[in-house]
């Protein structure tokens, strides 16, 4: 039989299963290259850094920017299980997600979490501050808060976020979506690309 | 003699191989603990007490492999109390490794640097 012989049915989403085909080419449009949706434990930190590492090796692409997108997500996972461990509130749900996107040479990181409503004005002042820092003052402000900020501070930081602007070296990306009285979803993106380094 | 302080490497914590006699102080690998300021508790306070009685030279070798914000808080904490040790009158010396295709960790070396007046020299490690 050869190719042109084979019809092949039109896709019509079923009850069975309807969500697969979606979310697949979802991820495939948006170059996903990697996605995690759950509760991020320091031990799934571990486990999604080594994954990464082999996927970014199989890609022998430039190695400044593999060891960039690799300290990139170890700064992003962190924060959002240090943040994930703040939560008290029963309906409170701890599940984050992780994507990794390749859009032609560059790298997204992205995650997203629920946070307190009550943390959100003062994360969108850190951010806005830091996007439109240069590089120079990004610097300063890095050095100034890492001697200001105590030890043992939790979740998403301002250093965290410092820290992500500094080695993204672009301007960070972010969204909250409002989601009931008590909590709104965060989202944030670094991106590494090559002409940025 | 101050007993030495070695702690073996995890997916999470460094490899710590502090040891006078031997004349190396070393902390390498990786430092995403969940709880930072537990892990560096050990080690901030064997830096106090080595700190009352040094010996006469001291080379601190700091050669990590990535590290979390969380962490570099308290890699400042270790380093502040080497400058305290230094402004005592004695010998220390810091060196600051990094990979040569990770310009994040050099630059943290270079902030560190600048935030401290004890001698630290950054080293790049080729391939």
């Amino acid at each position: 039989m050869t190719p042109e012989n084979i019809t092949l049915p039109e896709y019509k989403p079923t009850k069975a299963l309807p969500f697969t085909y979606p979310c697949y080419k979802d991820m495939f449009d948006n170059k996903i290259m990697f996605a995690f949706k759950g509760i991020v434990t320091s031990d799934l930190v571990t486990r999604v850094l080594e994954i990464m590492e082999t996927r970014l090796e199989e890609e022998r692409g430039n190695k400044k920017i593999s060891k960039k997108v690799y300290n990139v997500m170890v700064e992003c996972l962190t924060n959002v299980y240090a943040d994930e461990a703040k939560a008290t509130k029963k309906e409170y749900d701890p599940t984050a997600i992780l994507l990794v996107r390749k859009v032609d040479k560059s790298y997204h990181v992205t995650t997203g979490n629920y946070i307190s409503n009550n943390r959100v004005q003062e994360l969108k002042r850190i951010l806005d501050k830091i996007n439109a820092m240069s590089k120079e003052n990004l610097r300063s402000y890095y050095q100034e808060v890492l001697v200001k900020e105590e030890s043992g501070t939790q979740g998403l930081t301002t250093l965290g976020i410092v820290d992500l602007a500094r080695k993204s070296r672009q301007n960070l990306a972010y969204q909250f979506k409002y989601v009931n009285e008590d909590f709104t979803f965060f989202s944030i993106e670094a991106k590494i690309s090559a002409n940025s380094i | 003699m101050i007993e030495p302080l070695k702690i073996e490497p995890t997916h999470k914590t460094p490899r710590v191989y502090f040891d006078p006699s031997e004349g190396a102080f070393e902390i390498s690998g990786r430092s995403i603990p969940e709880d930072s300021v537990g892990f560096y508790k050990q080690i901030l306070d064997w830096i106090d007490f080595y700190g009352s009685n040094p010996e006469e030279k001291t080379h601190f070798k700091f050669e990590f492999e990535y590290f979390n914000t969380s962490s570099s808080k308290n890699i400042l904490e270790m380093l502040k109390k080497l400058e305290e040790i230094f402004h005592k009158g004695h010998d220390i010396k810091i060196t600051w490794y990094y990979d040569e295709d990770d310009e994040d960790m050099e630059e943290t070396g270079t902030d560190y640097k600048a935030l401290l007046s004890v001698p630290l020299e950054l080293l790049m490690k080729l391939h």
